[in-house]
């Protein structure tokens, strides 16, 4: 274990070499650099450090300048404070949220609490809702956001990155990853691409979402946004690479796959069969969000064999005395559909309950009754409109959204055979995209056995292999024994 | 090759698991539901000898000669090895010779599942709009390389193959084990013919031959197992698809009614009766199943097809390639008048004319193997 | 703190190049287009709404002259299909479909008029069962089913029956008191066709594989009306020579079929033993093998020439009606009952095998055994030349599994 060096400036190297040079670690060396006191800005308070530290070392000095550890050691509390005398043991107490003094000269060091109190306390998330798991979403402050990771994953081998982008705005940009398991190569080129971003400012994390993206004309998000800390987490643990934006309640991660966007976080707290249970509900929810439209329409309207008769007979006799024709209908409705949703968006909250009510029941009731629609279009609209939320991921619910009205289309000109080859159209649009070097599609495309795994069903939480799909260079989850594993 | 564009889309490196799911899609969907025509045909109720005859006559063969060719030639495919093989004129010429075949045959099929949608799902709409709307499909995956396809292929194999086994064993239930029976009606040689009309099931492996050197584990590790095992495992279970469509066919209408059928193994499968499914007929659910299979296959057959032609001329470009094949396609799609005609012709076509792609190699290999060329080896 | 600078002027020289690498461009325009094809390109050929169809579910076809068809079809009326409650639109309970007939050549023709006085478009897809008059039945059906095969819209599940003493179109227009959609009612019948043992059901794909293979022949229940009651009578076989009618088994003739071919899975039969008692079974099961003996002396196409059959029926059933035994049940007097069931049963099975033979309708697999057994003897005859001739021995062979609560 490497020694504590006796020199100030060799120790701010060296914690610095132990750490891997992250961007929020800072020195305050009062004392003309006798003193030197190390912490990581994300878990410490500025003022703290004032008040506690630099103020009465500071009186101290101007009484002794030639002070030592018997002097300087009363000045600050005795509670929690831990000697070290290797390199190794101080850096793991920054990562604690500890402040380390280092005194030249001597091969010592002494830590001590200097752990932060959330100035803002984080909300739930918005979108991302879950029963189980923290209920905590990011915030707007990248700080924050970096000791939110910090504090769930104290691992040197976490590396935090930092530059700014947006030639007026100067944007801090943080880029997190394992450094011992996420891909080298991809992580070189969420970098290159960052770079190569030229624009005067930047908004929301969303502008970078799409600066860093494939494929500009996709159709499917080809970045998975989060405002979820546990899901960024999970995504470090993976070999995945986070970028967070300053100012933006969502980070960005990358690469992703579709099917990381029919992941909820839940599925791993629950128990196994609870997982696999939410996992297969929410693609079939999808699925039913994309095709039902077209279906009913290819069913209905153009190859009326398939549906039992009954229903097939019952669904005519409903339609009587409907005006418009299928097509027009169903799209009418979705149209009806999209705008009430865009609209409730921005209802003010105490009229949105009431006018819910009203548009949802009243102004269904009252369209079957007027003959514009009939009650089997109504429904199967309505079931697409909340199906296509069943996925965890919003914007992959606005893509189908969109192919939706296409999937429509093609059912209404060729039926069945429409909707085949539309499908495997859209079907085509994705296996065409890339995510950073990794296939979309992946794992069911290129077929990786392995990964198959958590797909429909769900990763056991004891198997320890890291699949392929994101290749990282360290496969085994936990860290080797005797390597640089946890503090 | 002008396209440097997508390398990794146009050559992308495929596993020996991807390659499995690959060849098992294409054998699976360019199986065109009337193979127990000829099964019957030849040999009444025992149509199912003649495709064991098949899968000797043609899989193993085809299969035998995929690791011969990796082994001599581990970084070069077919047609790269033609003109090194067989002189640079006379390469050209098997090459054209055996990328037309595909080409005619890419035609004849697709004319011939157009017919199949327009008979079963749309009455009145025309054969040009199916097969263009389909062949807009297809040119949009083919042209942004060939991994699209790959993918397709990856993702659509486990349900599908699933899907089409549980309904070929359905197709079971209408089964009377007399029709199959007895055991041996037919002199030996009818089965050997059996075999040879047949062999064509197993002829999209053929394809292989144009991507050989990207089905690898890892580069420079290129061991036959990587090759055989997959392959044979595919062709494999493809053939035990073909015999419960055998049975299924001769087992449920007998030798002399099977033959009458366009579709004869999709006449079985029309023919399910689930009384307690929610749907009236699961016929038409299997023919989804079917035609996104033979999108991934003939998407695959483009690709492939336009990525060697384009290599053939210096020049050629790879997205025009495949543009100027799709309208050639259609182009020829139309100008068959009837379906009586595509039908008669395409079953005279995959009979005979393909010959020469089970040939071609051969000779290439055979050739190759007396005059001493082997391939360059990484680099 | 530590956030780094971007240094532009380095990075953009060697942009342009490297920037293709996981972009796609133009390619990326395509699916627009395709969509946009889409929009455009909707000549919406095949697209007629479901309420612009008219669903056939039965279609009844008669003779009346030779080359003259009468077709009739049975139409369900959809406004009559909702539920009541239904926005106030649906209907009470009342006759919920109609029936129209016209005359022409064929179904194909007779279908085509149809639509003349149907408003919307009439499909057959839905087609849930053939009705077949027994005078055209006697005929041949084999044009009229030729239709229902090569027509891929024609649903090859749609159900076979033949009406012996009605024409079809009594059959379609008659009203019964039960159902109330008669079509879909016979699916319903077949579907629990496990408990039939009075009548046995075929599909229009089943009836031709039967009726196109050399060595069998086809069947097709028998529907009657009872007029009083105002119900369907579905009972009874039709057995085929070919694609022609050639005559008809009634109940009891059907149930003893059933044993013999096998399809009696979970029957009842009722049985008068010699000794005036009265025995009956449930669940009963046969199962048949029968046995083929070549003849012996090649190339002789005499009577010896022919093959002889031994049909053995092996019948195992619950008892669960025994009249005119009061005492305990041995096994001494199971071993009686079966005996005395074997000596009713063997005649009765026989007459049914001669009255096939008569009728020259082998639907009792006789041409099959001979075929798969002596395939090169079986080459060298006209199985139908052969079959009213051929002798045979019934051996029955019956066992009481259970009997029941009583003792």
């Amino acid at each position: 274990m490497p020694s504590i060096p006796l020199l100030a400036a060799e120790f701010k190297q060296s914690i610095g070499a132990t750490l891997n040079n992250p961007i929020d670690l800072g020195f305050e060396a009062p004392g003309v650099g006798k003193i030197t006191i190390a912490f990581l800005a994300s878990f410490t308070n500025k003022n703290d450090m004032q008040t506690h530290f630099l103020a009465p070392i500071g009186r101290l000095l101007q009484e002794k300048p030639d002070c030592n550890w018997e002097t300087l050691l009363p000045v600050i509390s005795q509670e929690g404070r831990i000697e070290r005398e290797s390199m190794e043991d101080a850096a793991d107490d920054l990562l604690n949220g500890f402040a380390v003094i280092h005194l030249e000269g001597s091969a010592r060091t002494y830590s001590f609490d200097a752990h932060q109190i959330v100035k803002q306390p984080p909300s739930a998330p918005l979108v991302e809702r879950t029963i189980r798991g923290p209920k905590i979403s990011l915030l707007e402050d990248i700080n924050q956001n970096i000791l939110m990771i910090r504090k769930q994953i104290r691992n040197r081998e976490l590396k935090v990155e930092g530059i700014r982008i947006g030639s007026r705005s100067q944007t801090k940009i943080a880029v997190l990853y394992l450094q011992d398991v996420a891909n080298p190569q991809i992580v070189a080129e969420v970098h290159r691409r960052l770079n190569r971003i030229e624009i005067d400012g930047i908004a929301d994390s969303g502008y970078i979402e799409q600066m860093i993206s494939d494929n500009h004309w996709a159709l499917f998000p080809l970045t998975q946004s989060t405002e979820r800390p546990d899901k960024l987490v999970a995504a470090i643990l993976e070999g995945r690479v986070v970028i967070i934006v300053d100012s933006s309640s969502s980070a960005i991660i990358v690469p992703v796959t579709v099917n990381e966007l029919y992941q909820s976080p839940e599925d791993y707290y629950f128990p196994f069969w609870f997982g696999v249970f939410l996992r297969i509900f929410r693609i079939l929810g999808n699925n039913i969000a994309v095709t039902l439209p077209g279906l009913y329409i290819a069913m209905l309207g153009v190859n009326p064999a398939l549906l039992p008769i009954k229903f097939t007979l019952a669904t005519a006799g409903g339609r009587i005395g409907v005006a418009l024709p299928l097509v027009v209908e169903i799209l009418f409705m979705e149209f009806v559909v999209e705008i009430f949703r865009e609209g409730s968006l921005r209802l003010p909250t105490p009229v949105s309950q009431t006018l819910g009510v009203a548009s949802g029941i009243i102004l269904g009731y009252a369209a079957v009754n007027a003959g514009i629609v009939s009650n089997i279009t109504l429904i199967v609209s309505i079931i697409a409109a909340i199906a296509s939320y069943s996925g965890p991921n919003y914007e992959i619910g606005l893509s189908w959204r969109i192919l939706r009205f296409g999937l429509i289309m093609a059912g209404a000109t060729f039926g069945l055979y429409g909707l085949t080859i539309g499908g495997l159209i859209i079907l085509a649009h994705a296996a065409i995209q890339n995510s950073f070097g990794v296939s979309y599609l992946s794992p069911w495309a290129p077929l990786l056995p392995m990964g198959l795994i958590d797909t429909v069903f769900r990763r056991p939480l004891w198997l320890k292999r890291r699949f392929q799909i994101y290749q990282p260079i360290d496969q085994n989850r936990l860290p080797k024994k005797g390597g640089r594993g946890n503090p | 090759m002008k396209d440097a564009r997508t390398p990794e889309l146009l050559s992308p490196v495929i596993s020996p698991v991807n390659f499995f799911a690959l060849l098992l899609v294409i054998l699976l969907g360019l199986d065109f539901l009337d193979f127990p025509y000829e099964a019957a045909k030849t040999c009444g109720p025992n149509g199912y000898w003649p495709l064991l005859a098949a899968f000797c006559l043609a899989a193993l063969p085809l299969i035998l000669l995929l690791v011969l060719m990796r082994r001599r030639f581990p970084n070069q495919n077919l047609t790269e090895a033609a003109p090194q093989v067989l002189g640079k004129p006379l390469g050209l010429a098997g090459n054209l010779m055996f990328l037309g075949c595909f080409v005619l045959w890419l035609i004849l099929a697709i004319k011939d599942s157009s017919e199949l949608v327009v008979a079963y799902f749309l009455n009145r709409t025309p054969v040009w709009a199916v097969s263009a709307f389909f062949l807009i499909g297809v040119g949009y995956v083919a042209v942004n390389g060939l991994a699209p396809a790959l993918r397709l292929a990856a993702f659509v194999l486990i349900p599908t193959v699933l899907f089409r086994f549980t309904m070929q064993i359905f197709a079971l239930q209408g089964l009377k084990s007399a029709y199959l029976l007895p055991l041996f009606a037919r002199p030996p040689l009818d089965y050997l013919t059996g075999g040879a009309f047949m062999a064509n099931v197993f002829l999209p492996i053929t394809a292989i031959f144009l991507i050989l050197p990207l089905v690898k584990k890892n580069p420079g590790n290129g061991r036959a197992s990587e090759l055989a095992i997959p392959a044979l495992s595919a062709a494999f279970i493809a053939a035990l698809s073909f015999l419960l469509g055998i049975l299924g066919a001769i087992g449920s209408f007998g030798a002399e009614l099977t033959p009458r059928f366009a579709w004869s193994e999709f006449a079985t499968i029309q023919q399910i009766n689930i009384p307690f499914l929610v749907l009236e007929q699961v016929g038409l659910i299997f023919l989804v199943i079917w035609i996104t299979m033979f999108f991934v296959a003939v998407s695959f057959y483009f690709s492939v097809v336009a990525r060697s032609l384009g290599r053939q001329f210096p020049g050629f470009n790879y997205r025009w390639t495949v543009a100027v094949l799709v309208l050639l396609v259609l182009v020829g799609t139309l100008l068959f008048p009837d379906a009586i005609t595509a039908h008669a012709m395409f079953t005279l076509f995959r009979r005979w004319l393909m010959l020469p792609v089970f040939v071609y190699p051969w000779i290439v290999y055979l050739v190759a193997l007396l005059r001493g060329v082997k391939g360059k080896f990484e680099g | 703190m530590g956030y780094i600078k971007v240094n532009r002027e380095k990075s953009q020289g060697k942009k342009v190049k490297k920037e293709f690498r996981f972009k796609l461009h133009t390619s990326s325009f395509t699916l627009p287009i395709i969509l946009a094809c889409l929009f455009t390109l909707s000549g919406c050929w095949d697209l007629t709404e479901v309420d612009r169809r008219t669903f056939v579910t039965t279609i009844g076809i008669d003779a009346i002259a030779p080359g003259e068809t009468s077709v009739m079809v049975q139409i369900p009326l959809p406004q009559q299909m909702l539920p009541s409650s239904a926005m106030g639109r649906g209907n009470a309970p009342g006759k919920q479909f109609s029936a129209t007939k016209v005359t022409a050549r064929t179904v194909n023709d007779a279908l085509n008029i149809l639509q003349t006085k149907t408003y919307y478009e009439l499909v057959i897809e839905q087609n849930k069962s053939i009705i077949i008059g027994a005078a055209a039945a006697r005929q041949g059906i084999e044009s009229l089913l030729e239709y229902f095969i090569r027509n891929p819209k024609a649903p090859p599940q749609a159900l076979i029956f033949v009406a012996p003493r009605h024409t079809a179109g009594e059959v379609l227009t008659f009203e019964p008191v039960q159902e109330t959609l008669p079509g879909l009612e016979f699916t319903g019948a077949a579907q629990s066709a496990a408990k039939y043992d009075r009548t046995y059901f075929t599909s229009v794909g089943q009836f031709m594989s039967r009726a196109f293979h050399t060595s069998t022949d086809a069947f097709a229940p028998l529907i009657d009306l009872d007029e009083k009651e105002g119900m369907y009578i579905i009972a009874g076989l039709a057995a085929f020579n070919g694609f022609q009618l050639a005559g008809e088994l009634d109940m009891e003739e059907t149930q003893m079929y059933g044993l013999l071919s096998g399809l009696m899975k979970a029957g009842n039969l009722s049985l008068t033993l010699p000794d005036n008692q009265i025995l009956s079974l449930r669940n009963v099961k046969g199962r048949t093998k029968i046995q083929v003996t070549a003849p012996s002396v090649e190339g002789e196409s005499s009577v010896e020439g022919t093959p002889f059959f031994t049909v053995k029926v092996n019948l195992s059933g619950s008892l669960s009606e025994l009249a005119g035994e009061h005492k305990e049940i041995k096994p001494a007097d199971r071993r009686r009952l079966e005996l005395s069931m074997q000596k009713v049963l063997a005649p009765k099975i026989g007459r049914v095998i001669k009255k096939l033979q008569s009728f020259n309708s082998d639907i009792i697999n006789f041409g099959e055994e001979f075929r798969i057994k002596h395939f090169n003897q079986w080459k060298k005859h006209q199985w139908k030349d052969i079959f009213p001739k051929v002798p045979f021995k019934v051996i029955v062979t019956t066992k009481i599994e259970r009997d029941g609560t009583l003792r």
